[in-house]
């Protein structure tokens, strides 16, 4: 009987297939391997690059595109590792060394790649197969244990995201980057836009002045509410808003873009309004003063911080608030800077909130409170200027004003309806107020004693 | 397992137990030097011959008397000296006398007519004489005259030389050290060796060995020895470390490209396969890996290297440099 000297196409068919799950194995694991160093480096990029984002205020976009870039490039490393090419020598010589199979994968792997028609072969073949079987391939690549740094992935990516939701509070960051939260688009900004209720209610009550139909005493209380709502916007917005505008002062084109656009539409048909002769005076200057009020609150944050800048040169928008009254416009800055009293009054007057803080012909007496809240004030320079005012005994130019403003007081709506009784209290129990330290004493004597 | 599977493994084993057989053999009478043994019959099976160099005195030409006792072979011994001649190793043809009268010319064969013959201190004739030995390591035959007479297979040539920079020695031109399959150093034998030497050769019973194989069962071993198969990325490896001892090689290492004048010829590359199934039978395999080839590389190799003056001068050795080889070669 003549001995078969082909070798088995069915026996390296086996090696092959065997080959090729043992460099399955192998590939996945180094794949494994390989991703459970990269991902947590590419999830701690996203993170950073979060961070960078929300602190640079960089357009959110890029954090997602940065996103989809990796985990793209991921998915595609993978999936090009994932597949297994066709075994090479190398390999099969890179799986017989991890099996310690002495050469022999390697070669019965070459053998049956080209099959050599003698006995030889055959047996080498067969006896590679047998050994093959044997190999536990799982046990020769062990699965790699990559549990906590899939979870720390998973935890980083989580954090990247949740850095990229809305409502994650920049402006509580702000200190950190010396930027306010109101400076990007879309938050502060929309923050101050004159809510569609208020809104409607001045259009109404500027349509019955307008038409004359409404009595003068109701107009004066609606219009009295109004201004209080508007002066009660969002204060505390707007006075970080105004302390931060010492620092950014030109206003970028994202903050001129946000203006309210129906708030100034309301300004001036406030404004036109009041140049009617049949009106009173004080609701002439109520209409005014809602007017600028208005106009406060369409202006973008930063340019009403540029205008009430002491030393900023705007001074069209100085001219344009000076403008209702009638008066001869002036430079906004020559505002600030005069020593007349009648301009150091209203700083000081600008200091308390409220519609009788205003000055309608002090140019921009919002403005000119922030501008006061944001610096400390000089109280001993101030209380000098006063004496000095009052030695001369010179009347200024907000005399007018101070008298409408008495005189809106006149036409105060508001009555007591109930009078709470006098509270009664237990003197033994309190005790005289500390003295103030020795130290601190020169400074309060020369503060409440003119000199 | 088909019939043809059976039949390769039992010329396999039959290898295996033969060539176990011979070595421990030889192991009775020659005390250490196992790998040296084996490496010797090893280059008997693949048909090579074997240099054999050490200083006198460790055990040389007892190896190949015990070689030539083990197996059922004819041997004969050359005793190199500078007066020798290249006669006095082929033979010559000597005037004879009819017995009715004329005289006629008769080849007289020379030592070199053996299976197995011992060059001892090769390196001691001159040139002239050591060259009278490359037809018949080579070729197998024997030219004298107009006359080649062919040599009984197997042959083998064992050569045994000292060191070359001791006095009186002529080294070998480098054509005949690349027709020795393996070059092999015997070295001093460790301190236990010693006890056991002693104790064979200064007592009153000598060891004694029996014939094991014989020429027609070396013969069928070295034939057996030459169908184990090889992968071409393996054999591609012995090919990169033959190339790799030329100092032109991209195989090269640096310190090869500095010191080697010459590098290995194919016959390198031809020990180093041969020897490879040869050593993967012993292990039992029926083929041949990177293994096998590295472990028969310093061997085959380091004989074959020439150094340049720079590596003669500063005393070069040249396992240093197939060592670095091995090292720096992949088998991938």
């Amino acid at each position: 009987m003549a001995p078969d000297l082909t070798p088995a196409s069915s026996t390296s068919g086996h090696i092959l297939a065997a080959v090729g799950r043992a460099e399955h194995v192998r590939g996945r694991r180094e794949l494994v391997r390989v991703l459970s160093r990269v991902v947590p480096a590419v999830a701690g990029a996203l993170l950073l690059s979060a961070l960078v984002v929300r602190f640079a205020h960089a357009p959110l976009a890029t954090f997602w595109i940065l996103f989809a870039v990796a985990v793209t490039a991921v998915v595609v490393f993978a999936w090009f590792s994932a597949r297994v090419p066709a075994v090479t020598d190398a390999a099969a010589a890179q799986l017989d060394a991890d099996a310690s199979l002495g050469g022999e994968l390697r070669s019965a792997h070459w053998f049956s790649t080209h099959p050599a028609a003698d006995a030889w072969t055959a047996y080498h073949l067969d006896g590679a197969a047998e050994r093959m079987e044997q190999v536990a391939w799982a046990s020769v690549y062990p699965p790699v244990n990559a549990m906590r740094t899939w979870a720390g992935s998973t935890a980083l990516v989580i954090a990247a995201m949740a850095v990229m939701l809305p409502t994650w509070p920049a402006a509580r960051w702000s200190f950190l980057t010396g930027r306010s939260g109101a400076a990007s688009p879309g938050s502060a900004v929309n923050g101050r836009m004159m809510p569609a209720d208020l809104q409607k209610q001045i259009d109404e009550l500027l349509k019955a002045i307008e038409k004359g139909g409404l009595p003068l005493d109701t107009a004066r209380a609606r219009m009295s509410d109004l201004r209080d709502e508007l002066t009660k916007l969002d204060p505390k917005l707007q006075d970080a808003m105004a302390s931060a505008q010492g620092e950014s002062q030109k206003p970028s084109s994202a903050d001129l873009k946000s203006a309210d656009p129906k708030a100034a539409a309301l300004a001036d048909r406030a404004e036109k309004v009041a140049e009617k002769d049949a009106l009173p005076e004080d609701m002439k200057w109520s209409l005014q003063d809602l007017a600028d009020k208005l106009k406060t609150t369409s202006r973008p944050a930063a340019k009403a911080g540029s205008e009430a800048n002491p030393v900023t040169k705007d001074g069209p928008a100085g001219e344009k608030q000076a403008a209702p009254s009638g008066q001869k416009p002036q430079d906004a800055g020559a505002q600030t800077r005069t020593t007349r009293a009648d301009t150091q009054s209203n700083e000081m007057m600008a200091t308390s909130v409220g519609p009788m803080g205003s000055d309608p012909q002090s140019g921009g007496a919002d403005a000119a409170r922030k501008n006061v809240a944001r610096q400390p004030l000089d109280l001993s320079a101030v209380l000098r200027k006063e004496a000095v005012e009052a030695d001369a005994d010179a009347a200024g130019a907000n005399v007018l004003a101070d008298m409408r403003r008495k005189s809106e007081q006149s036409h105060s709506t508001l009555a007591f309806s109930h009078v709470a009784p006098l509270a009664t209290y237990d003197t033994s129990h309190a005790s005289p107020p500390p003295p103030p330290p020795d130290a601190l004493r020169p400074l309060v004597l020369q503060y409440f004693i003119r000199r | 397992m088909s019939t043809t599977d059976t039949s390769v493994a039992e010329h396999i084993d039959l290898f295996r137990e033969r060539f176990a057989r011979i070595t421990q053999e030889v192991g009775r009478r020659i005390v250490g030097h196992e790998d040296v043994v084996k490496l010797t019959v090893t280059s008997l099976l693949a048909g090579g011959h074997v240099l054999l160099e050490g200083i006198p005195g460790v055990g040389k030409t007892s190896l190949v008397h015990t070689l030539a006792d083990v197996l059922d072979l004819q041997f004969s011994r050359i005793q190199f000296t500078p007066d020798l001649m290249p006669a006095d190793i082929v033979g010559t043809n000597i005037v004879q006398e009819h017995s009715h009268g004329g005289t006629f010319f008769e080849f007289q064969p020379g030592p070199i007519f053996a299976n197995i013959v011992l060059a001892d201190e090769i390196n001691r004739a001159t040139p002239k004489t050591q060259s009278a030995l490359l037809e018949a390591m080579q070729e197998m035959t024997v030219s004298v005259g107009k006359t080649t007479y062919k040599l009984e297979e197997p042959f083998l040539v064992l050569a045994t030389q000292n060191p070359l920079e001791m006095e009186g020695t002529y080294p070998l031109p480098e054509a005949q050290l690349d027709r020795f399959f393996f070059k092999l150093k015997i070295t001093y034998p460790p301190e236990a060796s010693m006890h056991e030497i002693l104790n064979r050769t200064t007592q009153q019973t000598q060891t004694t060995v029996t014939r094991v194989v014989d020429g027609a069962e070396i013969l069928e071993m070295r034939r057996i020895a030459r169908g184990v198969p090889i992968a071409k990325p393996v054999q591609g490896y012995a090919i990169r470390l033959t190339l790799g001892t030329h100092p032109s090689s991209p195989y090269a290492t640096p310190t090869i490209k500095k010191y080697v004048r010459y590098g290995a010829s194919p016959r390198a590359a031809q020990a180093l396969v041969l020897a490879g199934k040869i050593h993967a039978l012993t292990r039992g395999h029926a083929f041949v890996s990177s293994d096998d080839i590295r472990a028969v590389a310093l061997p085959a190799l380091r004989h074959r290297v020439l150094m340049n003056f720079e590596g003669e001068a500063d005393e070069i050795n040249a396992d240093t440099l197939v060592n670095e080889l091995l090292a720096e070669v992949k088998a991938e």
